[in-house]
């Protein structure tokens, strides 16, 4: 599928996009489901069996799971087969029938995925893992180690919508107005903060007036349907930005409040519903 | 580091093919960039126009019209270019990967970046 990376830096640095590219592939290739040389494509295609990682892997897998376990399975690390169903991957867009969701969300359960942390392993018993909903934030927090070790005063790196500000001063990052074009607001951050926005209008289908997007709530193996059309999170850990935007969408405003009161208090969140009424937690 | 000095540098990743130009800060006006497989033209955004550009899969229609453009016809399966719609602001984009096109806003602006 591929994205793209718009990096704005000073000229002296320009050769670091050399670095960051290289770095953003060897994501790509550790990460990727669908690249049959990837770490998580061996997992998933060998069901049942141990397979050895490293301590990047298990940093990314165990940030799923604890984001898995806050948010009672909102965010779900194996939801990618059910995305497959609906051709939210090859744009063969289809609604699945119920019986098919219901056979494939017995293979979600977080259960189905076993860790071995002092020998370094990992086995899938069914479905696939799917790291789409937290990588590109972990790609920024990689970045974000290469801007710092090359001694950039500034810059501003945008991988695929999730937007990484560095440096010492105030930032204004926009987030794309979910049904009209422009922006709906405009986040004033300090640097060295992420961005990451979650939003209905990314991929979707429109069959017999009803629009149905490509962030499945894990329930019932359909779009979530929260009463949000976007959320938009702003958050030191890239990682953690990415994989709490669409943990929110999920969610909902109401238990999304609570999540984050209770164990983000220092992100800000930007909840947007389907009358475009914003509302901001600080 | 002063503004001015601000270079940005694009990439469709995995394709590593990839520009870097320099911030038009002289020019008040937005204004279009097309990137075509790592070659980027400007365009204006108020001569209201269809730009037909060879993407990697075939052509892909961009409209400008009224200070705003978008992707309006493409052979890519998922359309999610076409689906992106008008981007009209300072920092907006819109991207058909398969075909290795991206439109972007550029001009003078006290926006960063979006998000989406």
């Amino acid at each position: 599928m591929g994205t793209f990376l718009i990096v704005s830096i000073d000229n002296e640095h320009k050769n670091i996009i050399n670095e960051i590219n290289s770095e953003i592939i060897r994501i790509e290739d550790k990460f990727s489901r669908y690249k049959e040389n990837s770490l998580v494509y061996k997992i998933n295609s060998n069901k049942g069996k141990w397979i050895d990682v490293d301590e990047e892997f298990l940093y990314v897998i165990k940030t799923s799971l604890y984001l898995y376990d806050l948010s009672n399975g909102a965010f779900n690390p194996l939801i990618g087969e059910i995305e497959n169903e609906w051709g939210f991957y090859d744009g063969n867009y289809k609604i699945p029938d119920d019986d098919l969701l219901k056979n494939l969300l017995k293979n979600i359960d977080k259960k189905n995925i076993k860790i071995d942390e002092e020998n370094k392993k990992i086995m899938i018993e069914n479905g696939s893992l799917d790291f789409g909903g937290i990588v590109k934030g972990y790609a920024l927090d990689k970045i974000k180690e290469i801007l710092t070790k090359n001694n950039v005063r500034e810059a501003i790196v945008n991988l695929g919508g999730n937007i990484l500000v560095f440096g010492n001063r105030k930032f204004k990052i926009g987030v794309k107005n979910p049904r009209e074009d422009g922006i709906i607001h405009v986040f004033e951050i300090d640097g060295n903060n992420t961005v990451a926005t979650s939003g209905d209008y990314e991929n979707y289908f429109i069959e017999n007036g009803k629009r149905y997007h490509h962030i499945i709530n894990p329930e019932n193996g359909k779009p979530a349907e929260s009463g949000l059309i976007e959320v938009s999170v702003v958050s030191r850990s890239g990682i953690m930005g990415d994989g709490l935007s669409t943990t929110l969408f999920v969610l909902g405003k109401e238990k999304g409040k609570d999540l984050i009161k209770y164990y983000f208090p220092d992100v800000n969140v930007l909840f947007v519903d389907e009358k475009l009424n914003k509302e901001l937690i600080k | 580091m002063k503004k001015l000095d601000r270079i940005l540098i694009y990439s469709l990743i995995p394709f590593l093919i990839f520009t870097i130009f320099y911030f038009n800060f002289n020019n008040n006006k937005k204004y279009l960039t097309v990137i075509v497989k790592g070659e980027e033209k400007n365009y204006s955004l108020f001569e209201n126009k269809i730009i037909t550009v060879n993407g990697d899969l075939g052509e892909v229609k961009i409209e400008i019209k009224n200070g705003k453009a978008r992707i309006i016809e493409s052979n890519c399966k998922e359309k999610l270019c076409i689906k992106r719609g008008w981007i009209s602001i300072i920092g907006e984009y819109s991207a058909c990967l398969p075909n290795r096109v991206f439109i972007i806003i550029k001009g003078r602006s006290d926006i960063d970046g979006v998000s989406e």
